[in-house]
């Protein structure tokens, strides 16, 4: 076990499997939910790609790395953000003339565009942003209840043996010095 | 802005302001609760604005999300429809959410994470107001789901407390397995009919029920007994609202079981049509009577003020279900009107409990007494709610037990059956048990005598003063003008209920019902007997004289207190146990321990029954489920 | 006692849906049969979609889907067009857990906190 400012390290290849998959993870995932509307995916299924990031972060590098890159106050604050976001989607409806959530301008582009379906793919990014940081959010709290308690910082080199027996042997010299001297005087 | 937006607006409002508190309101508490209020008053005033041509003319609010009309005959989106029916009960919902967020604004002053009770609060109220007023069926489920998290994160919130997560884990338990039977129901009914709208359903199954539907119709049918504590589910409840901050338990005990009430009522009386069928109504009066009975039997044994309260509460809500299944008018009419009272009357117990609880510190009955000396506006508003549910004139308890009496009476001298007269016997004993058990605990909190260590509490602030004091207002109200009540809000929502052509046709265009072939349930004439009640207020007040006057002239104090080193009469020995209490009290909350002793064996039996185990109340309920779905598949097909 | 009395609910319940499904599945008609449709002609020319007895509500939102919605994949137009509302509610489902858990576990925190600190002292 190494210790690096008193944190215990992972294990090499977990750190550089999570090094390599992270960006990945996270291109695929906002990739599924950018083309929801044209491809099978969407919001929710995208977003949960993404939030597993932080489960990979936590495999590289532990819990405290992860409570450090991502902070749990600006997740909660973003997922009701997300949730209010889609909420003023719904009600462009009722500001345009018809009912609530009402897909008022839903022939702003080709069929099999990105951007085509009008408010479905807007709703559908509000979901995803929801899902994203609601999620993250909840990996980090349930983690945070896994999280072990940081080691002391230990001294720096362990003694080697020869280092050891010298030790010893001084000791011993000292302490029959010692009776030497308390039984002269 | 037509009128047709505003009930979706005061859902959205409701939601859109949960956010903004998480938000905004985590650290300054000016903020959240000027959100909070702001929602619920806007809210209100927008369900308010309603009663002009819903109830008054008539009409029925059929609104379309997305402008999705029905096409080819079918409704392809969601709709809200809102008739006098949801109206009747959103009006409860927007005034039990309006006086309990007053109320809990200087409640929980004390507490932590207040930006996330607020969140939650909001969310629950968003969500039952959605579940009255949609006119789809998998949209009533989806509320219920946030309802269901939403409830059992209320009644953990205070989680250091004792049993405060064991309460929150029950109820989830049991709550879980109520919405996984709606959905399953709702699963069957969408592959037999191919449709969710309650509308088109509803004139989809007028042709005869099939084994599918028929299990559909059970499955919703305990579903919604789970939402709203019928008997062998009514196991969580006790816990849950001894737990809950108290003005979350008002919610609860208020708005979150009619809720179940109203989808019982949706589903038997307008979407399946089932209610003349005399052994769908034999099913729910014995599960109403059931209930009744368990539930006062329960709460007269009970030493906490808050499981006794609950206690009572599911008894009440045994009350609405007889009536509601008794399958007549005026059976309904004395249902919704007792469901009306039953909120405002329970929310009134409720929230002088929560004023004894932060004042005196501790809601056991055995060491509390004497209050009245010190918190005498508090003890008013109690035993007006307390006459209330004991069923008192001239308060409001009065007049709907006064109906549902007379309801039951009339369908057992129709049908000639014995189990009505049973019935009607149950009903009034179980009165007349409400009234011992209140008895006992306005003793035992209320008169008496004070305790040493509550000789300083003082009434509760004003903010929690207000809401109890417009609530015993509308109690005596109600009783008092019942005649005005039942013209503007009962018979309405009576008529939109058996008025079922009505509501297909609003819904799904003209002429829809009649090419499908619906009949209405003709509507009978709902006469009440004659009782005038400004007579009874005069007796009522003659006799709280003389009561009062007889109280007065006796002792004030009933008991003796030994000064510092005297040494105590061997002759009181035998009652004090021969030991030295400088200070002793004989409390009131073993009133009727009488009864108890007699009634052993009854009491054993029940004891081993609510073990607190989970996985006992998981099996009576699904022995439960099982009996409801043997009996409609025999007597339905 | 108890557990005979539930196994037999469980057996009638049991009993009771075979028989509900068994009728939905035997007597009601499918609404949707796609064992024809040639699914790369469909995809290169999606007008090409012969909807001409649409019937029951699958058909009928297939039939309305592109020339109302103009959305390629039909799912992301049920899930968030013609039942928006109902994703809308879901989607609030998933904030009122997340409060509500972090709500029930904050108290394992500040133990958690609370242990640290007498560790440390």
């Amino acid at each position: 076990m190494k210790f690096k400012d008193g944190i215990k390290e992972k294990n090499i290849i977990v750190k550089c499997g999570a090094d390599k998959f992270l960006p990945f993870a996270i291109t695929f995932g906002l990739y599924v939910i950018l083309f929801g509307t044209v491809s099978p995916g969407g919001g929710f299924q995208g977003g949960v790609i993404v939030a597993s990031a932080a489960i990979m972060i936590y495999l590289g590098y532990g819990f405290h790395i992860v409570s450090r890159a991502l902070r749990s106050e600006t997740l909660r604050v973003g997922e009701a953000l997300g949730a209010s976001l889609y909420v003023f989607l719904g009600l462009l409806g009722i500001i345009g003339g018809a009912n609530f959530c009402r897909n008022i301008f839903f022939d702003n582009g080709e069929v099999g565009d990105l951007i085509s379906a009008g408010t479905i793919t807007y709703m559908s990014y509000a979901v995803g942003f929801k899902v994203l940081t609601g999620v993250g959010f909840l990996l980090l709290l349930l983690l945070g209840i896994l999280a072990p308690d940081p080691e002391p910082a230990k001294p720096a080199a362990t003694e080697t043996k020869e280092q050891i027996e010298v030790k010893e042997t001084l000791n011993e010299t000292l302490h029959t010095e010692q009776k030497e001297k308390e039984a002269v005087s | 802005m037509n009128i047709q937006n505003f009930p979706v607006l005061a859902v959205m409002l409701l939601f859109l302001s949960a956010f903004l508190v998480e938000i905004f309101g985590s650290k300054i508490a000016a903020i959240r609760n000027f959100i909070t209020i702001v929602a619920v008053t806007v809210s209100a005033a927008l369900i308010f604005a309603l009663i002009p041509a819903v109830l008054i003319k008539g009409e029925v609010i059929s609104y379309w999300m997305g402008n999705w009309e029905p096409v080819a005959g079918y409704a392809i989106g969601i709709g809200y429809e809102v008739d006098a029916l949801s109206l009747f009960f959103a009006l409860l919902v927007v005034c039990t959410f309006w006086l309990s967020a007053v109320y809990s604004i200087s409640y929980m002053k004390d507490d932590h994470h207040l930006g996330h009770y607020y969140t939650l609060f909001l969310m629950l109220s968003g969500s039952v107001l959605g579940l009255v007023l949609t006119g789809d069926i998998f949209n009533m489920f989806v509320m219920i789901e946030i309802m269901t998290f939403a409830s059992v994160a209320l009644t953990a919130f205070r989680n250091g407390t004792e049993g405060a997560l064991e309460g929150a884990f029950k109820y989830l338990v049991i709550g879980s397995i109520g919405s996984s039977l709606n959905l399953a129901g709702i699963a069957l009914l969408y592959a037999e009919c191919h449709t969710l709208n309650m509308a088109q359903l509803s004139a989809i199954l007028s042709g005869g029920l099939s084994p599918t539907t028929v299990m559909a119709f059970a499955l919703i049918v305990a579903g919604f007994g789970v939402k709203s504590y019928m008997v062998p589910f009514h196991t969580p409840a006790a816990d849950s609202y001894a737990v809950a901050p108290t003005a979350a338990s008002m919610v609860f005990s208020g708005m979150v079981n009619k809720a179940g009430v109203y989808g019982m009522i949706r589903m038997v009386y307008i979407v399946f049509r089932a209610m003349d069928a005399s052994a769908l109504q034999m099913l729910l009066v014995i599960f109403g009577t059931l209930t009744m009975f368990v539930g006062v039997t329960m709460a007269l044994a009970q030493h906490e003020f808050k499981r006794l309260l609950a206690y009572h509460s599911i008894s009440q809500i045994g009350y609405v279900i007889m009536a509601v299944g008794l399958g007549s008018t005026l059976g309904l009419t004395g249902g919704l009107f007792h469901a009306m009272n039953h909120t405002l009357f329970k929310g009134l117990l409720f929230l002088t409990a929560g004023a004894v609880l932060k004042q005196a510190g501790t809601t056991n009955l055995d060491a509390l007494g004497g209050l009245s000396k010190r918190m005498p506006r508090t003890t008013l508003y109690f035993l007006a709610g307390a006459a209330a549910i004991s069923g008192i004139p001239p308060f409001n308890g009065f007049a709907s037990k006064w109906i549902i009496y007379q309801a039951a009476y009339t369908k057992a001298v129709e049908s000639g059956n014995f189990l009505y007269v049973i019935v009607t016997v149950a009903g009034l004993i179980v009165s007349v048990m409400t009234l011992a058990s209140f008895i006992k605990v306005t003793q035992a909190v209320f008169f008496g005598q004070l305790r040493e260590e509550h000789a300083h509490v003082q009434e509760p602030p004003f903010l929690m003063r207000l809401p109890m004091f417009l609530m015993a207002l509308l109690c005596s109200a109600a009783g008092l003008f019942y005649p005005l009540v039942n013209r503007y809000l009962l018979h309405p929502a009576v008529d939109a209920t058996v008025n079922v052509t009505n509501y297909i046709d609003k819904m799904m265009g003209d002429g829809y019902a009649a090419a499908a072939g619906v009949t209405n349930i003709p509507v009978q004439e709902v006469q009440f007997s004659f009782w005038d009640p400004l007579l009874w207020l005069v007796l009522f007040v003659v006799v709280f004289v003389a009561a009062a006057v007889v109280i007065m002239a006796g002792k004030g104090s009933r008991g003796r207190v030994l000064e510092e080193g005297a040494v105590a009469d061997p002759k009181y020995a035998t009652f004090f146990s021969g030991e030295q209490e400088l200070y002793s009290q004989v409390g009131g909350s073993d009133l009727f321990w009488g009864f108890k002793k007699n009634w052993k064996a009854y009491y054993r039996v029940m004891d081993k029954l609510h073990s607190g185990i989970v996985t006992d109340y998981t099996n009576m309920a699904v022995i439960a489920v099982g009996v409801i779905v043997i009996v409609m598949f025999i007597f339905l097909i | 006692m108890k557990k005979t009395l539930m196994l037999i609910s469980l057996l009638v319940i049991l009993g009771c849906g075979i028989a509900a499904v068994r009728h939905a599945y035997y007597f009601d008609e499918v609404t949707y049969d796609g064992s024809d449709t040639n699914v790369v002609a469909l995809y290169n020319d999606p007008s090409s979609y012969d909807v001409s007895d649409a019937e029951g509500v699958a058909d009928v939102i297939v039939d309305e889907n592109l020339e109302r919605t103009m959305a390629a994949n039909n799912v992301a137009a049920v899930v968030f067009d013609f039942r928006g509302y109902d994703t809308l509610g879901e989607s609030f489902i998933l904030l009122t857990a997340i409060a509500g858990s972090f709500v029930i576990l904050s108290r394992s925190h500040a133990k958690k906190k609370e242990g640290k600190e007498d560790a440390a002292a």
